[in-house]
This record gives structure tokens, sequence and C-alpha cells, in this order.
């Protein structure tokens, strides 16, 4: 769907309103709680302390009634020790005697009064004795700055949810506009036949247009069959007496109409199904991008604390090691996307594309509510595979819908926007997932995916068209047997999978779905804080994947070369290092690094990539079509994300997050520099062919 | 779950316990059941909550009391008793008169032991060292029963926790079985948990008899080999004893810590000790006793089981006597004596 410049002007303009009004708020309230912390947060955090202070103030308080002189009390720093390792927000805690710190743990200096809790020792009373108990002035501002960074995230996702929700919106009226237009425009050609009205914008106007041409053409057929009925009743009644000055004038306003046929036409010229189909793609769009959407959503939410919360079920029978059972779940669901794939095409067509992707929202919905309640590892893995196929069936049927609802020309956008919303849904699940699993849980945010799924369901059912008498032969991407024989004889391509293709996806999944989610919550930070890495690399792909497909379009133009294994090389090069980055010491940055490293290496690679197979399987593309080679480049891709968590798990069990990242980067290191000696040699230019999308 | 229906029974029937009366209800007229009952050295606690469980359920039970007076030779009295008298359960406490009513597993003697008669025993701490059964979940014969010891890991955790420490010092009667097993276990946990068993055993007379001399010398031994505790095990001998070990003790300045409630509730100056109530283990049995005679249970076929809680006692007075306060967080949960 291309949405004309005005009204793209408008959307542009709609999502800065948006972003402005949401970062301004958001900015306003984080610099009014700053100002307003003495007032506000000061007390609730003091509270912490004194709930703390009390405890422990009572329990010395038992140790007096056994008449234990204070200064004979035995084992209160390690006491106070234990407590505030159980409390991060808690920077010391002293015991005082008129004022003098009698045992102490912490530190106190650079603690303000205003965040020390002080209280009398039930007890102790006659020798002046006193708990202080003072929070971290750091705590407080790491709790603005995590503040701040949901907030930033909540702004995001807000910006492309109000993004999608406008595409939803002017969805609609982007249709309208253009049947208003192609009225308009079918009229001042002196076209009067029917055509697909406005359905909320300019609706009267498009249906008094509407009528006003159907009122013209049924005038010009009135008038044409009253001549000619009054012409056959003179040959009738009058035959054998010819009046010849009344039969000319009837044959010369006949010869007018059929004058004004040459101007006019009063039937469609070419046929109306394809002036619908084109008409309504837009519509079909917009009806199957929020329920698509909210599916991919649902899903993504759990992205960031899917391998927490399955370390914490009970694994069952099996022996397995936590580390192992993290990777599971994302194992399961990636490995049924990629072997229900090539099944999945023709069911898909089959069934009709309204009734599968129903079929997927409804499979989508009982996984993620079932996925809420499991208690073990199995049940876990059953449902998240069925989640897998509903996602599977759910994606096909909307791309299939893509391609049934647009032509050649409007395929590529068409195509461009379901990327889009794949892209937008990564942005926000993970980040918004993370806020939701440290706030309400992780089983309730499966709930929430739950019922995201729900309305998805609901949406499609009442808004997905019915599907259209189908065009034959549609550019599905499936990867079928004979299409997986053929393509796998070529050993160019063969490499270009194992060296590329699937140690792109193996680091992809590995590092952002399942590495990094477990080293930052190990590293004692939250699901929120792996969420917003996710969207750190999300946000990254939708900003740079078509910066660099166009860096690769101007070096084709400019140099006449073939730049692609390049990029492809040096992406997965990148790819590679971003693990390496993990041997430095930085902490919580690591991670960062890793991430942005990531981000820049995998969106060089991912549309090179893609290119390079149709370089590659050119005989194979000739003779099995482009559909099927791309097919089997989809599907070996995806097993790469399947196996990926489980390397990584293995590699972690055996030795730890540094060497499990370092590990995975070296061997990709390794596949890239190979990759370089085989395909960095020059090999005949060809025409770039159009790369049929359907990245995830 | 055996144990979850007790504990709630328990509580459920405290009123009851107040007003019900063991005679009276024997004279209701319904034929009751009779309990041959053997002590080692007089009633306790334990024997007291077997009763009032009785009398709270209202179940009709006739008690045979004897006491054995620490004498093994006269346990084989009770078992020919026994077999003559044949009555419904066999009730003894501690390991001793269990191994002389019932004998070892493996060394069973029909002529000196009682095959024939279901078995209930209490304060046992350790049945299968005992060889009492081959093991808790196996067993040939009707024998079921209460153990009361906590792990030697559970009570290596409370004396730390206490007080930490690297030499512990165990003084045992090397002729009582479980007692020996429990020091063996000792020196398992010495090697895991990293610290050093200094032991002595009761001196023995000629005939292997165990005798209750120079126990003073053997716990400045101990001291001066560097012990900073002194662990009193379930051993029906140091128990015998405690009193002078105790004050000993005391006298060396080393602090005490017990196995078992009995010794903590004397005025033997026994510092700590992580134990179960005699009482509620009493009740306990009574509980099996029950399924036992009423609900028709084969006694092979009810577990051997503990109490679930333990209390962590600490003697305020001994320890301020010591010098030896416990550290504030104990009075979280410790019960202060």
């Amino acid at each position: 769907m291309k949405a004309p410049p005005y009204i793209q002007n408008q959307l542009w303009m709609a999502m800065a309103a948006i972003l402005l009004v949401v970062m301004t708020a958001i900015v306003a309230t984080v610099s009014f709680m700053y100002v307003t912390f003495d007032d506000s947060i000061a007390p609730q955090v003091l509270e912490k302390a004194g709930t703390a202070g009390r405890s422990l103030s009572g329990l010395l308080g038992q140790a007096a009634s056994h008449d234990i002189p204070i200064e004979k009390l035995v084992g209160v720093e390690a006491l106070f020790a234990e407590i505030a390792k159980k409390h991060p927000e808690i920077s010391h805690i002293a015991l005082l005697r008129e004022g003098n710190a009698v045992a102490m743990t912490g530190n106190s200096s650079g603690v303000p009064a205003a965040l020390t809790a002080r209280m009398p020792v039930s007890g102790y009373e006659s020798a002046k004795a006193e708990i202080a108990v003072g929070i971290d002035p750091r705590y407080v501002r790491k709790l603005f700055e995590e503040m701040a960074l949901d907030l930033l995230v909540v702004a995001v996702v807000t910006l492309f949810v109000s993004l999608e929700l406008l595409y939803f919106l002017a969805g609609g009226l982007v249709a309208d506009v253009a049947a208003l237009k192609a009225r308009v425009a079918a009229m001042s050609r002196g076209g009067f036949f029917p055509m697909p009205q406005a359905s909320a914008l300019g609706q009267a106007w498009s249906r008094a247009l509407d009528a006003r041409a159907a009122d013209m053409a049924q005038q010009y057929h009135d008038t044409l069959a009253a001549l000619r009925a009054r012409l056959k009743g003179r040959h009738a009644n009058e035959a054998g007496e010819p009046r010849h000055e009344r039969y000319h004038a009837l044959r010369v306003r006949l010869a007018a109409l059929r004058n004004a046929q040459t101007w006019f036409s009063f039937v469609e010229p070419r046929g109306g199904r394809r002036a619908e189909a084109s008409g309504n793609a837009a519509l079909v769009l917009g009806a199957m991008r929020a329920p698509f959407f909210l599916l991919l959503l649902a899903d993504d939410l759990s992205r960031s604390f899917m391998p927490m919360f399955a370390a914490g079920l009970k694994v069952g029978p099996f022996a397995i090691s936590p580390n192992m059972v993290a990777s599971l779940p994302i194992f399961a669901f990636m490995l049924v996307v990629a072997l229900s794939q090539p099944v999945l095409g023709g069911w898909s067509e089959r069934n009709g594309r309204r009734r599968s992707f129903l079929a997927g929202a409804l499979l989508a919905c009982c996984a993620h509510f079932l996925s809420a309640q499991v208690s073990s590892l199995p049940e876990l893995l059953v449902w998240r595979a069925i989640g897998g196929a509903a996602w599977a069936i759910a994606f096909v049927a909307a791309q299939g819908y893509i391609l049934d609802h647009t032509d050649a020309k409007t395929r590529t956008s068409g195509l461009a926007a379901f990327v889009g919303i794949i892209m937008v849904s990564l942005v926000c699940g993970p980040s918004i997932g993370g806020i939701l699993a440290d706030g309400i849980g992780h089983r309730a945010t499966l709930v929430v995916g739950g019922a995201m799924t729900a309305i998805a369901l609901v949406l499609a059912w009442r808004r997905l068209p019915p599907d259209a008498a189908r065009e034959p032969a549609s550019a599905a991407v499936t990867a079928t047997a004979p299409g997986l024989r053929v393509a796998l004889a070529n050993r160019r391509f063969m490499l270009l999978l194992v060296l590329a293709a699937v140690p792109a996806k193996v680091i992809l999944i590995a590092y952002c779905f399942y590495l990094i989610p477990l080293y930052i919550v190990e590293a004692g930070s939250t699901s929120a804080m792996a969420g917003r890495m996710i969207m750190l690399y999300s946000v990254m792909m939708v900003l740079l994947v078509p910066v660099m497909a166009n860096w690769v379009m101007g070096l084709r133009a400019r140099h006449a070369r073939e730049p692609e294994a390049l990029f492809v090389a040096a992406g997965l090069a990148l790819s590679g290092l971003a693990g390496i980055a993990m041997a430095l010491p930085f902490g919580l940055l690591s991670p960062l690094i890793v991430v942005l490293l990531l981000g820049i290496g995998q969106s060089l690679s991912i549309s090179p990539q893609a290119a390079m197979v149709a370089e590659v399987c050119r005989e194979e593309i000739r003779s099995i079509g482009q559909s099927a080679v791309y097919g089997v480049y989809r599907m070996v891709e995806r097993f790469g994300n399947a196996i990926g968590p489980v390397i990584a798990a293995a590699l972690l069990e055996l030795a730890g997050f540094r060497t499990a990242f370092i590990a995975i980067g070296g061997a990709v290191l390794l596949c890239a520099a190979v990759f370089a000696l085989v395909f960095l040699r020059p090999f005949p230019r060809i025409e770039a062919a159009v790369v049929p999308q359907g990245s995830d | 779950m055996r144990r979850r229906h007790f504990l709630a029974q328990l509580g459920a029937g405290a009123a009851v316990l107040a007003a019900a009366n063991t005679t009276s209800l024997l004279a209701q007229g319904v034929k009751p059941f009779r309990i041959y009952a053997i002590t080692w050295r007089g009633k306790t606690q334990v024997e007291k909550g077997l009763e009032d469980y009785f009398g709270k359920q209202g179940t009709a039970v006739e008690f045979a009391w004897r006491d054995a007076e620490q004498q093994p030779a006269r346990l084989a009295e009770f078992a020919a008793e026994i077999k003559s008298i044949r009555p419904d359960l066999v009730y003894t406490w501690g390991t001793p008169p269990t191994l002389g009513i019932a004998g070892a597993y493996d060394a069973i003697d029909p002529a000196k032991h009682v095959t024939d008669i279901p078995l209930l025993f209490a304060l046992v701490a350790a049945p299968v060292a005992a060889k009492l059964v081959p093991s808790l979940t196996q067993r040939n014969r009707d024998i079921t029963g209460v153990t009361h010891v906590a792990t030697l890991e559970a009570q290596f955790e409370a004396i730390r926790t206490y007080r930490p420490f690297t030499k512990l010092g165990v003084l045992y009667n090397a002729a009582e079985r479980n007692s020996v097993a429990t020091t063996e276990g000792l020196r398992q946990l010495a090697t895991r948990r990293q610290f050093q068993l200094v032991e002595q055993t009761f001196d023995r007379a000629a005939d292997g008899k165990v005798q209750p001399t120079n126990i003073e010398e053997k716990i400045l031994a101990m001291k001066r080999a560097g012990a900073e505790w002194l662990y009193l095990g379930p051993d029906t001998y140091v128990f015998s004893q405690i009193e002078r070990i105790a004050a000993a003790a005391m006298e060396q300045r080393l602090p005490t810590f017990s196995a078992t409630e009995a010794a903590l509730s004397g005025k033997a100056p026994v510092l700590a000790g992580l134990v179960s109530s005699y009482y509620t283990i009493g009740q306990f049995a009574g509980y099996k006793a029950e399924q036992i005679l009423v609900k028709k249970i084969r006694a092979r076929d009810i577990p051997i089981e503990t109490l679930s809680r333990y209390s962590f006692i600490v003697r305020m007075e001994v320890a301020k006597q010591l010098d030896m306060l416990p550290p504030v967080s104990l009075f979280n949960y410790a019960t202060i004596r």
C-alpha cells in the first residue's frame, strides 16, 4: 500500500505530533519528579528503611528482654550485613549509642539525613540506643534512570504503535481517497460505469457521483432502446410504405448516440475485477495490518523473559540442565516455524487466506493462554511449539493476503509494509514485555499476550474480507522437496547457506533472544533491561536496513561492481566481533556493545545476502522458479534460528557466559573469513533480481 | 500426608485433651486395646504424649508399663511375658529396649525375640544404623515408629549459626550401636564440611561394660585438643551421665549442644540443641499406634518418620554463665529458655 504523498505527509506530521506530545509529557514527568523528590519520593523510600529498622529494633528488643547489656550483643554487624544484602537500596545500618556507632555495616558517608531513618531501640532506652538505616542516594538515582529508560521505551513504542494505528485508520481513508480519485478520473475521461465506492471518507459524494453516473448510463441505454424500438415499430407497421424523411431523422439520432459512445463509455472497459483488486488492496492491507501486528506483538512480548520463565519450571522426568531448559522454548518455537514452512504455503492457499489466518489466530490465542498456566517444561514446550505453528500459519496467510491483493506494481511496497509490521512488533514487543514481566510477572504477561491474540482474532473475524477469486500464480515463498534437491545440489548456494545464512541467524537468536536476556538477569538487572536490548537491536534494524540497502544499490550503480559478497562478509565479521566484545570488562555495557555491533553487522548483510541468492542460483531460478529457491533459503535460515539457542545453551553449560559469547562470535568470524575466501572473487554481473521479501 | 493429618488432629483435639480423662474412657465397657509398654529409665514426656493422645481420641487402651531400669537382662523377661500375655501392641522407648525385644533384622531369634506382635518404637535415633530395619522403606516384619533426631547436617548448621567452629568434640558410648553410627556420620560430615572431630569414648570395664570413669579428664583432653563445642548425640549413656558431663564442660568453658530434648530439660547446664519435643513425639507415636490398633493397618505399611519441625533451644542462663551469648539473629527463631 503506497499512500498518496499528501496522506503520507499527514501521517508523518501526525507521528511527529504524537512523538512531541509523548516526549514532552515524559520529560515533564521526570523533571517534575526530580523537583518534587524531597516531598514525595523521599518519605516512600524512607518508609522502606523504617520497616527494616523497626524489625531490627524489635529483634534487639528481645535481647534486651533477656537482660543482655547492649555492649555484649553478639552478631549485630553480621545481622545488619544480612539485611543490607537483602535490600540493595540500603546504604548502611548502624546501632548508635548516644549518637556513636556501636555496630555498623555499609558506608554512611554521602547519605543525606533526609535519606536516613532513625529510631530508638526498645528495651535499650536507658542506653540511648538508636538504629539508623540509610538509603543509598545512588539507588534513588538508579530508580530514576530505570524509570526514565522505561518511559523512553514507552515513548518509542507509543510512536510505533500510533504509526500502526494511523496506518490502520488511514488504510480505509487512503482507499476512499483512491476510490474517489478513480471515480473522478473515470468521469473526466467520460466513463459512466459503476465503480468501487468510498466506504467512509466522502461516502455521500462518492455515492452521489456513482448515482449520477448510473443515471447517465441509464438515460443513454433508455434512449437507445426507445429509438431502436421505434425504428423496429416503423419497420413492422409501415412496411412497403417508405417514409424516408422520418427514417432519416431516426437514423441521424442513432448515429449521434453512437457517436457519443466514442466520447463516453457506459460499460466498464476491461472487466471490473482488476480495477477492483487494486482498489481494494489498500483496504485489505489496512484490515490485515492490525490483527497481524497484534499476533506478532503477543509473541514478541515474551521474548525478553522466556528463557528465565522456562528455567524456573519443573523439568519433569528429564535430566536437563537449567541453561538447556532455558533454550528449549525458543528451539521448539523456531523449529516448528522452520518445519511447517514448506507445508503451509499450499495449505493456506487451499483453505483460503481468511480461514487460515483465523485458524492461526485461534491457535495462537489458545497457545498463549495455556502457556501462562503451565507447571512443567514439557507443557511449555508443547504450547510454544503450537504457538510456533500458529505464528507460521498467520505469517503465511498474511503474506498470502498481500500477494493476492497486490499486482506487480504494488507488490514491493506491500511486502515492505509486511516486513515493517514485523520489525515494529519486534521493537515494541520485547521492551514492553520486559516492563510488564517486571511489574506483573511472567505468567500475567503471557496472559496479556493471550488477550492480544484474542483481540487479533476478533478483529480478523470482523474485518478481514473474504478471499477474492484468486489469480493463479502467487509468488508465495515456499520450499518444496524438488526445490530442496535442486537448490542444494548447487555448491555455492550450499556454501552461502552454511557459511553466511545459518551463522547469521544462529548468532542473532543465540545472542539476542537467549544469551543476552539470561546474562542481563544474571548480572542483577531486570527483564525490562533485556527487553530494551532487544528493542535497541530492532530499532537499529528499522533504521539501518534501508540505509544499507540503498548504499549497496548506490555502489552497484556507481562502480558497476558486485558489492554484495563484501557486505555479507563484513556484516558477518562484525556480528562475530560483537561476541568478542564480551571479553572486555565493561559489565552491563558489554551486552550493549554486543547489540550495537550485531545490529550494524546484521543490517549490513541481510539485504545483500538475499540478493546473492539470486546471483548464486541463477540456473535454479530459471528451472524451478524464484519462489522455490527462496523458499529453501528461508527454511534453512530458520533452522539456524532454531539451533542458535541450543548451541548457546550447550556452550553456556560447558564454559559460562563469556566463553559462550566468544565461542559463537569466533565461529561466526571464521565463517566470515571462509566466506570471503570463497565469494570475494569477481564473477559476471547479472541484472538485480526482484527479491521476494519475507524476512523475519 | 499422614504427618499433616496427625498435626491437624493435634490442634483440633486440644480442647478435648483438657476434659478427657483416661480412666473414665477406660470404663466405657468397650474392650480396651492392650499395649505392653517398655521404658528404659522410667516414663518421660514421650509416654505422657502417647497416653494423652489416646485420651484425646477417646480410644480405650490399657497400658502394661514395664521399666528396664537400664538393665538389658530385664528385656529378656519382658519378651517372655509378652509371649505369654499376647498384647495387641508392644511399645518400646529407645534403641536398647527395641533391639532387645525385636532383635536386629538379620539376627532374629524366635526363642528370645517377639516376632508375631506389632511393635511401635519411639526415641530410636537411627533405626537403620541400629539394624532394626534394613531400610526405612523396606521392612520384613510388623515394626514401625518415630525417630526424633534432626539430620546431622541441620545440627551442624545450627551449631555454626550460634558460634562458628573448626573443631567439634564428641563423647559417646562405643558399645551403643546408634552412637557409633552417629559418630561415623559426624566423621563424614567433617570431611564434607571441613571441620575436625575430636572424639572421646566412655571407659569400659574388662567385661566390655561401659563405666562412668574419667569423664572430667576426657572433657579436659578434648578442650586441650582445641574442641570449641561438645556435641551430645542421641546416646542413652550420655543422657544417664548428662549432669556430670555438662558440669565438666562448663568447668572447661566448653559449650554443649544436644540432639535430644531431655538433655535440655533437666538441671544439667547444657547450652543449646536442635530437638523435637518429646511430648509431640509421644503424640505422633500415639497416632501410629491408633493406626495399627483401630485402623488395622499393618505396622510394616506405616512409615517410620520423624517430625517435620525442630526447635532450636538456647538456655540463656547457661549462655550467660559461659559468657557465650547467642547472636541476635537467633532471637528470630530460637526458643530461649
